[in-house]
Parts: C-alpha cells; sequence; structure tokens
C-alpha cells in the first residue's frame, strides 16, 4: 500500500518548532515523514537548517546609541508588535547571544585542566576555534598555570630529618616518658599563651606602662606624704617595722608550738619509734620499704629530667 | 625490611608499632612536599624548617591515630597546612616577601633568608629567565590569602585531585573550586604583564 500523501504542507512554525526540538514524539515523527515524502517541504526544512546553522556563528551587534530611547518612546503604539516579534523571532535572538558570547574565566580555567565532560570540552574547543578573544584567554590560562608548575621543590636542610628523628617517640612503653612530653607540651603552649601577652604597638607599650607605673606613683606619693612630717624619719620607721615584725615572728612561733604539742603528733611519733625499738623485724621492712620508694621516685624524675633520646647518624635510638 | 617497596598505607602502621625505620621512610617521602609547601606559605628558611619540623614531630607522635581509608598524604599534608596557617593567624601574617624572612632586620638577613631556587638543566640564560619569572609568580602566589595560596600551592605545585584538596583543607569540594578560580584569577591579574 502506498503512503498517505500529506494534505498540507509544513507551516514555518511547526517547520521552526521541530528544529528548536520542541515538538511531541508523536508530532516529530509527523514531520519527518511528511518532509520525506514532501519535495516542497523538505526544501523548505533545509532552507530552515542552513538559516539556524549559519545564525549559531554570527556575532553580537550593538544597536545605535538612541535605539533605547527610540523604542522606548515608540513602546505604547508598537507594544503588540514587539511582543508579536519576541515570540516569533526570540529563538534567533537566543542563539545569536549565546554563540557571541565570550566563554566564563571559571569555564577556561576547567577546560585548561580537563575537568569539563566531554561534551563541554568539545563545545568549547569549537568555541576557541571560531574565537580569537577566548583563544587569547585560554592561552593566558594555560601560561599562568604551567609557570606555577614549574616552581621547584624545595629542600630542608641536611639536618632537618635528624632533628624530627630526634624528637619523636619511639616505643610508648615507657609511661613517664610520655607524661614528660605532656609536661614539656603544656609548658611551650603556656609560653605560646603568655607571648600573645606581649604588647606588639608602641601605643600598647605606652599603655602598659602608664597601667604598671600607677600603683608605684601612687606609692611614692604617698611615702613623700609620710615622710615629709619632721617627727617621721626612716630610721625610726625602720625600727617601728622591725618591732612589729620581729613581734609577730614570735607570737606566730608560739602558736605553732603549741599546737604540736596539743595536737598529740609527738605522742604519736614517740609510741610509733617506741614499737619500732621493741619490733626490729618491722623496722627493717619499714625502711626496705622506704629505701624501694625513694630509688622508685629517683629514677622515675631521672627518666623525666635528665634522659633524652641520643641522636646518632642514623636518627633516635629506640627508647624502650 | 625493605621500606622502599612498602606502600605509605602499610609504613603507617609499621611506625605506628614503633618501627624506627617506617618513620624514616615516611620522613624521606614526605620532608621535601611538607617543606616546600610551608616555606612558601611563609617564605622563611629557618621558621619553615621550625614548623615543618613541628608538622612532622606532632603526626608522628599521633601516627597510631591515622586512619587508612584516607590517603596518608592527605593526612599529613592537613597537619602541616593547618598548623602553618594557625602560625599565620597568629603573627596575623596574611602575606609574604619574596625577599626574604618577614622578620629579617638587615639587608643581610633578608638575603640570607630569600627564596633561593636550584638551577636546573636549563643553560644560564634559560635558568635566568626562569628564575625572573618564577620568583615573580612566587612573589604573585605570596600575596595571596593563605587558603587561596595553600589550594594553588597543593593543585599546582604537589599536583594534587580537587577531592584531595578538600580532605586536607577540610573545605567542600565547591569551595575548593571557587578558591582555586578565584586564586588563578588574582594571579593572572598580578601577572598580566608577563602571561599575555
Amino acid at each position: 500500500m502506498a503512503p498517505k500523501r500529506p494534505r498540507t504542507h509544513l507551516t514555518a512554525e511547526r517547520i521552526q518548532a521541530f528544529l528548536d526540538d520542541a515538538l511531541s514524539r508523536d508530532d516529530r515523527a509527523e514531520v519527518q515523514e511528511h518532509a520525506t515524502f514532501c519535495g516542497r517541504c523538505h526544501a523548505e526544512l533545509e532552507a530552515w537548517q542552513f538559516l539556524y546553522s549559519e545564525l549559531g556563528g554570527l556575532p553580537e551587534l550593538s544597536p545605535a546609541p538612541n535605539f533605547r530611547d527610540r523604542v522606548l518612546a515608540g513602546l505604547d503604539t508598537a507594544l503588540p508588535a514587539a511582543q508579536a516579534a519576541q515570540r516569533r523571532f526570540g529563538w534567533l535572538r537566543r542563539r545569536a547571544v549565546r554563540a557571541a558570547e565570550h566563554l566564563d574565566p571559571e569555564r577556561l580555567q576547567d577546560y585548561v585542566e580537563g575537568l569539563l565532560p566531554a561534551r563541554q570540552m568539545a563545545r568549547v574547543s569549537a568555541h576557541l576555534e571560531a574565537c580569537g578573544g577566548c583563544r587569547g584567554e585560554e592561552e593566558q590560562w594555560r601560561s599562568l598555570i604551567q609557570g606555577i608548575e614549574k616552581l621547584p621543590v624545595m629542600a630542608p636542610s641536611r639536618a632537618f630529618a635528624s632533628h624530627v628523628m630526634g624528637q619523636i617517640r619511639i616505643g610508648r612503653r615507657v609511661r613517664p616518658v610520655a607524661a614528660r612530653t605532656t609536661l614539656g607540651h603544656a609548658l611551650t603552649r603556656a609560653l605560646a599563651w603568655a607571648g600573645r601577652l606581649i604588647p606588639r604597638t608602641q601605643k600598647a607599650w605606652a599603655v602598659i606602662s602608664g597601667i604598671a607605673l600607677t600603683p608605684a606613683t601612687v606609692v611614692a606619693l604617698l611615702a613623700y606624704a609620710v615622710f615629709s612630717n619632721p617627727l617621721v624619719t626612716p630610721e625610726g620607721m625602720a625600727s617601728f617595722f622591725w618591732w612589729r615584725i620581729s613581734g609577730g615572728a614570735t607570737a606566730l612561733w608560739g602558736l605553732l608550738a603549741d599546737g604540736l604539742v596539743e595536737s598529740g603528733i609527738t605522742f604519736y611519733a614517740y609510741s610509733f619509734l617506741d614499737l619500732l625499738a621493741g619490733a626490729p623485724a618491722v623496722a627493717a621492712m619499714v625502711a626496705v620499704s622506704f629505701a624501694a620508694a625513694t630509688s622508685l621516685s629517683g629514677w622515675v624524675l631521672y627518666r623525666n629530667l635528665m634522659t633524652t633520646h641520643t641522636v646518632d647518624g642514623n636518627y633516635a635510638r629506640t627508647s624502650i | 625490611m625493605d621500606f622502599d617497596t612498602q606502600t605509605d598505607k602499610e609504613l603507617a602502621a609499621l611506625a605506628a608499632a614503633s618501627n624506627e625505620g617506617a618513620f624514616a621512610e615516611l620522613l624521606r617521602r614526605y620532608e621535601r612536599p611538607i617543606f616546600s609547601l610551608v616555606y612558601r606559605m611563609v617564605r622563611d628558611r629557618a621558621l619553615a624548617e621550625d614548623l615543618a619540623q613541628e608538622a612532622f614531630i606532632r603526626a608522628f607522635n599521633a601516627v597510631s591515630s591515622y586512619d587508612p581509608r584516607y590517603k596518608f598524604s592527605s593526612w599529613i599534608f592537613k597537619i602541616a597546612n593547618n598548623h602553618t596557617i594557625d602560625h599565620l593567624r597568629r603573627r596575623k601574617l596574611d602575606t609574604v616577601s619574596i625577599d626574604g624572612s618577614p622578620h629579617a632586620r638587615t639587608a643581610q638577613e633578608g638575603e640570607q633568608t630569600r627564596l633561593v631556587v636550584e638551577s636546573t638543566d636549563e643553560n644560564p640564560q634559560e635558568y635566568v629567565e626562569h628564575r625572573e619569572l618564577g620568583d615573580q609568580i612566587e612573589q604573585a602566589i605570596g600575596k595571596l590569602r593563605p587558603e587561596y595560596r595553600t589550594a594553588v600551592l597543593l593543585r599546582h605545585v604537589e599536583g594534587y585531585a580537587y577531592e584531595e584538596i578538600s580532605q586536607i583543607m577540610d573545605l567542600p569540594l565547591g569551595t575548593v573550586k571557587t578558591y582555586l578560580h578565584r586564586a588563578r584569577g588574582e594571579l593572572k591579574k598580578t601577572l598580566a604583564h608577563l602571561i599575555s
């Protein structure tokens, strides 16, 4: 059976909608079928396709300087016609503007770095072939990135590795070493924190000096006020303070001695010594325990305060 | 034991078990890249050595906390970068000088702490030209914000992928991309006379 012959030709709007991919699947199939069998519509479709491809490469043009004023002046009467034109030819303008726009810097950087998907890479390549301005930009980005990539890798001094290896903890089974490092770390942090309190500007130093001098100035003024009285002499003041301090110290000592006697500590100490004298085995055990505790504490102090990692030719020794 | 053939993760596991050779091998692998990054961040050789040294000591003393699901390089770069950024923030040194240490008090000290680029296989003229170009690029990088500087150095000097930079800097991927776009934009503007 021969295919059904179309009764009417394709309209210009229908062909444009077809090229803009704005038709449903059925309508699209219908247009394709029609164009296959209708020579006139086929020729029309090819003409529109050619126009589309040509418009894609058009540069963006600027209107005359008074163009905007003229449009706005005729807006009231021309509006319906302008809207119709917009509807009819909007796609043409959008395509022309899209083709004439330059690539933005981010897109160009991503292109140079090869980060775009394949399809976008192809699009950008096509644009670069056609657009000299963007090609120049792309070369600049490429040159910049290559310049950075050529920067050399820097090497630290020869002693660097041994300094690092000399300070790392290799084998942490010795607890006191960890304690020492924690203490050292806390001290370093405290010093760093204290360092931040040091003024760094002249103004800050002036303020700090003013604050620091205020009490000294007050004391100096008070001393001046006191010693300006003819009855008050430095010798007299010294004798007075000595009398007060020695009296206070004597009273304090008496208080402590009374407290010691009355608390019963002396009695308990005497009883303990009496017990040790009566039982030599207990006395020996106490002596040994005391010696062991002293040795242990001495060893802990030695490990924490005296020993350091020995650095030889091949980094630190293992301290287990 | 032949440490050369071990992966970073294997070495990290050995280091966590107190193997001194593993520490030494990890240090050998990373001392140059870490030092380069820190040096370009602070532009002071002595200070860079101190900061890089502290970063390594911190990392090695905490190697048992390293999570092998992530790359070791990302982990150690993260520690070094955070340590350097903290230092810059404390000192408020947002930009660095190509001409030597910002702490240099005399011209001689400045010259001593100046960036030194070692010669390559180039002939003397090429070397001088590249050195001048490199100096200007270094100077432009030194003027970037510390975060931009880190991103550019990690991407284009160390050659890290965006995802790794995102892990190192602890930032979303989109932010890293934005940082890099902006940083390169600033560099392009600063170096326009060289690359146009």
